[in-house]
């Protein structure tokens, strides 16, 4: 997709100059010429436009006053109407390649429902055969319901750097449809309560089947809200720019939304009040999913930090999955002017911080496992580490840790695009293994009933079945959100109008600053 | 950002040097009155020395009580300073400004009371010193660096050498200040310890990178503190303390703890030091916000460690947790802890006008650290008390006299620390103020002008 | 205040607003002295590039590296050696325990780092300075802004008036020769 030519500074919206000179600092103009391409945003009346980059040329420029080689800040380089009009026109006009990517995303996850009709004619029986299904299951959980939350935590902390993408997030929660179909025939894996630890204590209502189900409901339902709660303003802005006879889906999904005062407070606090409740919500399933599909079919094995180490990595390669999709956005999806290095160093930043976090939850485990020598926990560390599952976790925590520390510690690695990509990558592959050797190891156990210390089965291998279940299982999963563009605009109409009024750039003395405000 | 004052440097450097540079009379008697619980605490430390460990109310199996609780307790308070100071500066949160170099001061005080503990409990504190630090290894016998009584000062002086650095590198321009504010013996105080810091351009550049560096390297450290202290009781085999949840449990309920105890530092500052202009209900807004969340992270778990803990229905797991929870005198105060430590706070703090009330937060936050103070309590001797499955064997911990005027140096130390450092530097770092003044801006949008700050 | 570097004199000019210092600046440029010969002095930040400096070169970075290379060295000095030289088996655990170790290795490492970030701090802040040179105690104690500028003895008039005309409350410093 071509990309749009910059537009003179004079197109812009006059709200975005701001106004209100920074304290101490009262030069009205600066007379020294704007370079082009130098990242330096033209004030209003400023120089002429800056010449359009070559397709994948990284935006990164250093600018000579950075110390540190940072780049500088760029804002979005379009007025409102420019990205109302992109935005719906995404949504009404999709081009070939989105349908090209539809239908092989569709057939990818055709492959996949073959492996799973290959897996179901095999019964229940044989739980080992679930193990990958399990896994995939584990993942898409891991990578895609914490996207959300990524942006209602900028939410919660008036974090404006995330205004572009909290909408590209907030699209996750669709995935939700996917994770509770999947859901559900796990639940016919599982052994009966009694006879084995487990985190019901043999209660006999709706345990576990029932909590998991209504867990995984509150979860994907809070999400799917959290969606609309958020997309509402620019449903009602489709509803109005559409022409007659058309937007009737718009006009149902946006109830009558007509930007009142008191409507705009009900959107904003209920965006904030559902991401609280998904949040709950997250730690409550993984919780239950730990307890339910991996520890309580272990003998001897009983971990406190377990669900939360499940959480935390989590959220690790949740951000990892978010940085890839916006790479592939940018480089694809012609979100190029929306999606800077601002938006993939600030997620870099919490990735290497959720790195550290997997070795902290990772060693906290480890080390009162191993330090304790009791028969039964060494069991489970040869199970899960030592033994049969050595290369996974290996491959996990070079994936998840001793790769992306040293190179998310680098600052020209952290502040690039390309460099953030290639380690969000580097994660996303490292979770499939840890969740190996933490699920497929657990599902592989012959008797969950048998008495601690429990016998070390060899390693299950994948067959032709259990890779179609996993293609199919990420294929699905895209399709859904890929799908979801055609209803509800990839781009946050309204956040990023508001990202236009709250920040500017403006010189102060000699250089240029950001100016962010902060409305209370 | 609704409470933002204009100050120019002038009154920014008498208000916030004024109580380094005069003495008023509440000064005299506080320090008194500090120095007298210090005192009996010494006196104390000295009768367990010359009589034994039996002055304090410890018995088999419960060794270890008040002093042990003490440490763990205060250890968490310095976990303050880096949550504040580290985090915030990290994520350029301007309301951080006021409250930094308090925090980091309450983190090098506590740390060092914190240390004062593992080696008064032992009773013979000269065996401790050989045992740590081996003076004597011509006999061949080194520490043995498997034990996590041995991971714990390697965290600790590693801890409290990092924060003490942190502290004298950020305080660097404001000993400039001083300096040319000072007289006498006084000036030359300042001028030595201040190494001739100008201002330059590049010392400010090398400021702020050496902010950032360092809260970056003290991150890391400060999570590790507490967890090798928590491993102290996860390694092992006690039942109830044999979880792995400890150490995650354990720091988040030292960020808890010492976040509090920020937020109560800041009023009493706010008041005693009458820096109204500087600490504002915005501030008890941002740390009420901060701290809903790692309360909640807290008790998320607790509720881990209580849940997993009777997992694998292990007789004496499972009858120590109920001995902890449901028979007196520890169902009281398991009860109090929960309600004082978290479920109060928490209410109360969702509340916007509550956190911007400076004397409910100060009353609050003192209650979250009575609640986090008796949870340390309730982790440590009900296990002990439980451990062994012979009821004969069973001793009710009972606190004596000693135990609580140790308990009270461990505040009079802290407290009396803190208030002879405010004595001497600013408590405020004055740079970071005047920066905050140098990047305030405004947005203006429709009629309002919205209130920013330039990102640096 | 007068001072000698290898035969340039520093000449300091004291101005009240952070626009004048920056118009001080840009009128020493246009008089021929170079960057590296200015410097300016606050009593607080200001954002960077703000009077028109270049970025800094410095090698701060070094610092925690070599401090974390020395702080592990020393860890595994000890860990090692202890275990070696005292070689009893405690509970159950290898004489040559690793886990353990690495509590003892990471804080030595933290500690090394932390360490020599702070010594690096100093010593690339080029501390400790003497303050007889260019420098004016008026700086730290009203807030007013030093323009510093190291001339060669047939600039300093030059420098003196070029401060003086961009509104410098005082210069101090070399008097013209």
């Amino acid at each position: 997709m071509p990309r749009k030519p910059r537009r003179p500074s004079s197109a812009r919206s006059p709200q975005a100059a701001g106004g209100g000179a920074p304290r101490r600092a009262d030069r009205a103009a600066d007379p020294r010429p704007v370079a082009a391409g130098s990242g330096i945003r033209p004030m209003a009346g400023g120089a002429a436009p800056v010449q359009p980059e070559p397709m994948g040329a990284e935006r990164l420029q250093e600018g000579p006053r950075h110390t540190e080689g940072h780049p500088p800040v760029e804002l979005i380089p379009l007025a409102p109407h420019e990205i109302m009009a992109e935005a719906l026109r995404r949504v009404e006009r999709p081009t070939r390649g989105y349908w090209a990517l539809v239908v092989v995303l569709a057939l990818l996850t055709a492959v996949g429902a073959m492996g799973f009709a290959v897996r179901l004619a095999g019964g229940f029986a044989n739980r080992a055969a679930w193990g990958y299904y399990a896994t995939t299951f584990i993942c898409l959980m891991s990578m895609t319901q914490p996207v959300p939350i990524i942006a209602w935590v900028s939410r919660f902390g008036k974090g404006q750097w995330a205004l572009p993408f909290r909408r590209i997030a907030d699209l996750f929660g669709v995935i939700g449809i996917v994770n509770l179909l999947w859901f559900l025939p796990l639940l016919w894996t599982l052994p009966p309560l009694v006879g084995r630890n487990n985190i019901w204590f043999d209660w006999p209502v709706l345990a576990p089947w029932g909590w998991d189900l209504l867990g995984m409901l509150l979860l994907v339902g809070a999400g799917l809200a959290n969606l609309w709660a958020g997309a509402l303003p620019d449903f009602a802005a489709a509803r109005d720019a559409a022409p007659p006879g058309r937007g009737g889906a718009a006009r149902r999904l946006a109830l009558g939304f007509q930007g009142t005062i008191r409507q705009w407070r009900v959107v904003t606090s209920g965006q904030v009040i559902l991401g609280g409740v998904m949040l709950a919500a997250y730690v409550y399933i993984m919780t239950l999913l730990v307890g339910d599909f991996s520890m309580s079919l272990v003998p001897g094995w009983r971990s406190a930090v377990y669900p939360a180490f499940t959480v935390v990595t989590g959220w690790e390669s949740a951000v990892a999955t978010l940085i890839v999709t916006m790479a592939l956005l940018r480089r694809f999806g012609g979100l190029r002017d929306y999606l800077t290095v601002d938006q993939f160093w600030a997620l870099a930043k919490l990735l290497l911080v959720l790195v550290l976090f997997w070795f902290y939850f990772f060693w906290a485990d480890f080390i009162v496992t191993w330090y304790g020598r009791q028969p039964d926990e060494q069991a489970v560390l040869s199970l899960t580490i030592f033994g049969p599952y050595w290369t996974p976790f290996v491959l996990g925590a070079l994936l998840m840790l001793v790769i992306p520390l040293p190179l998310l510690i680098a600052n020209k690695v952290r502040t690039s695009i390309r460099g953030a990509t290639v380690v969000a990558v580097l994660v996303m592959i490292g979770t499939f293994f840890d969740r190996v050797r933490l699920y497929v190891s657990a599902y592989s156990i012959p008797d969950p009933l048998a008495p601690a210390p429990a016998v070390v089965p060899p390693t299950h291998y994948p067959d032709l079945a259990d890779l179609a279940i996993i293609v199919g299982g990420v294929a699905a999963a895209a399709l859904v959100y890929v799908l979801a563009w055609r209803v509800v605009p990839i781009l946050g109409l309204w956040e990023l109008r508001e990202g236009l009024l709250l920040r500017a750039i403006r010189p102060f003395l000699r250089t240029r600053v950001l100016v962010v405000a902060k409305p209370f | 950002m609704k409470d933002r004052s204009d100050l120019d440097t002038k009154t920014i450097n008498h208000d916030l040097l004024d109580f380094p540079l005069h003495w008023p009379l509440w000064f005299f008697g506080g320090a008194t009155l500090l120095l007298v619980f210090i005192g009996l605490g010494i006196i104390t430390a000295g009768f367990l020395i010359m009589v034994g460990v039996g002055v304090m109310g410890i018995d088999r199996p419960a060794m270890w009580a008040f002093l042990i609780t003490n440490f763990v307790f205060w250890v968490g308070i310095s976990h303050a300073g880096v949550m504040i100071s580290a985090i915030l500066r990290l994520v350029h949160a301007e309301w951080r400004r006021p409250v930094t170099r308090a925090a980091e001061v309450l983190t090098v005080f506590a740390l060092a009371t914190a240390a004062t503990f593992p080696f008064l409990h032992t009773g013979r504190q000269w065996r401790t010193m050989y045992w740590a630090f081996p003076y004597d290894f011509w006999r061949g016998v080194w520490p043995d660096v498997r034990s996590p009584l041995i991971w714990d000062p390697s965290a600790i002086f590693t801890y409290l050498t990092g924060s003490t650095l942190f502290l004298y590198a950020a305080l660097l321009p404001d000993l400039a200040v001083a300096r040319e504010h000072a007289q006498g013996w006084a000036r030359k105080f300042y001028s030595v310890l201040s190494l001739g810091y100008r201002g330059t351009l590049r010392q400010w550049r090398l400021q702020a990178l050496a902010g950032i560096l360092l809260s970056a390297l003290i991150l890391p450290v400060f999570v590790s503190v507490h967890s090798i202290v928590s491993w102290d009781f996860a390694v092992s085999l006690v039942p109830g303390w044999h979880s792995t949840v400890f150490a995650p449990y354990f720091v988040a309920g030292a960020v808890f703890s010492g976040v509090s105890a920020v937020a109560t530092i800041m009023a009493a500052m706010r008041y005693l030091f009458k820096l109204e202009k500087y600490i504002t209900p915005d501030h008890f807004d941002a740390i009420g916000r901060l701290l809903i969340p790692v309360g909640g992270g807290w008790l998320y778990f607790w509720w881990m460690d209580f849940y997993f803990g009777v997992y694998d229905r292990a007789p004496q797991e499972v009858l120590m947790q109920y001995e902890r929870t449901f028979v007196y005198p520890y169902n009281w105060l398991t009860a109090v802890f929960l309600l004082a430590g978290f479920f109060i706070p928490a209410s109360l703090l969702l509340f916007r006008r509550v956190r911007r009330n400076i004397t409910a937060m100060f009353w609050l936050t003192l209650l979250v650290n009575v609640g986090m103070w008796l949870e340390r309590f309730i982790i440590i001797v009900p296990a002990l008390t439980f451990k062994n499955a012979f009821t004969f064997s069973w001793t009710e911990f009972t606190p004596r006299w000693a135990d609580w005027l140790m308990t009270l140096w461990a505040f009079g130390l802290v407290l009396l620390g803190v208030l002879v450092f405010a004595k001497i530097f600013p408590i405020i770092p004055l740079y970071d103020i005047k920066e905050g003044q140098t990047l305030k801006a405004e947005v203006q949008i429709g009629r309002v002008k919205v209130p920013g700050a330039v990102r640096d | 205040m007068a001072t000698e570097t290898g035969g340039r004199r520093a000449v300091l000019g004291l101005f009240r607003s952070a626009d004048a210092t920056a118009d001080g600046v840009d009128a020493l440029r246009a008089a021929g002295f170079r960057d590296r010969d200015l410097d300016v002095l606050t009593d607080s930040p200001f954002p960077e590039g703000a009077f028109g400096e270049r970025p800094i070169h410095h090698r701060l970075y070094m610092f925690p590296l070599m401090g974390a290379a020395c702080g592990f060295a020393v860890g595994v000095l000890i860990t090692v050696g202890t275990q070696f030289s005292f070689p009893l088996v405690t509970g159950g655990k290898p004489i040559l325990s690793i886990p353990p170790m690495i509590n003892v290795l990471y804080e030595g490492t933290m500690l090394g780092a932390l360490i020599f970030t702070v010594l690096g701090v100093i010593f690339e802040s080029r501390l400790p300075h003497r303050l007889d040179r260019a420098y004016d105690p008026r700086i730290m104690r009203d807030g007013l802004i030093g323009l510093e500028v190291k001339a060669a003895p047939d600039q300093v008039a030059t420098a003196r008036d070029v401060l003086r005309d961009a509104g410098a409350v005082d210069v101090v410093g070399a008097a013209a020769e």
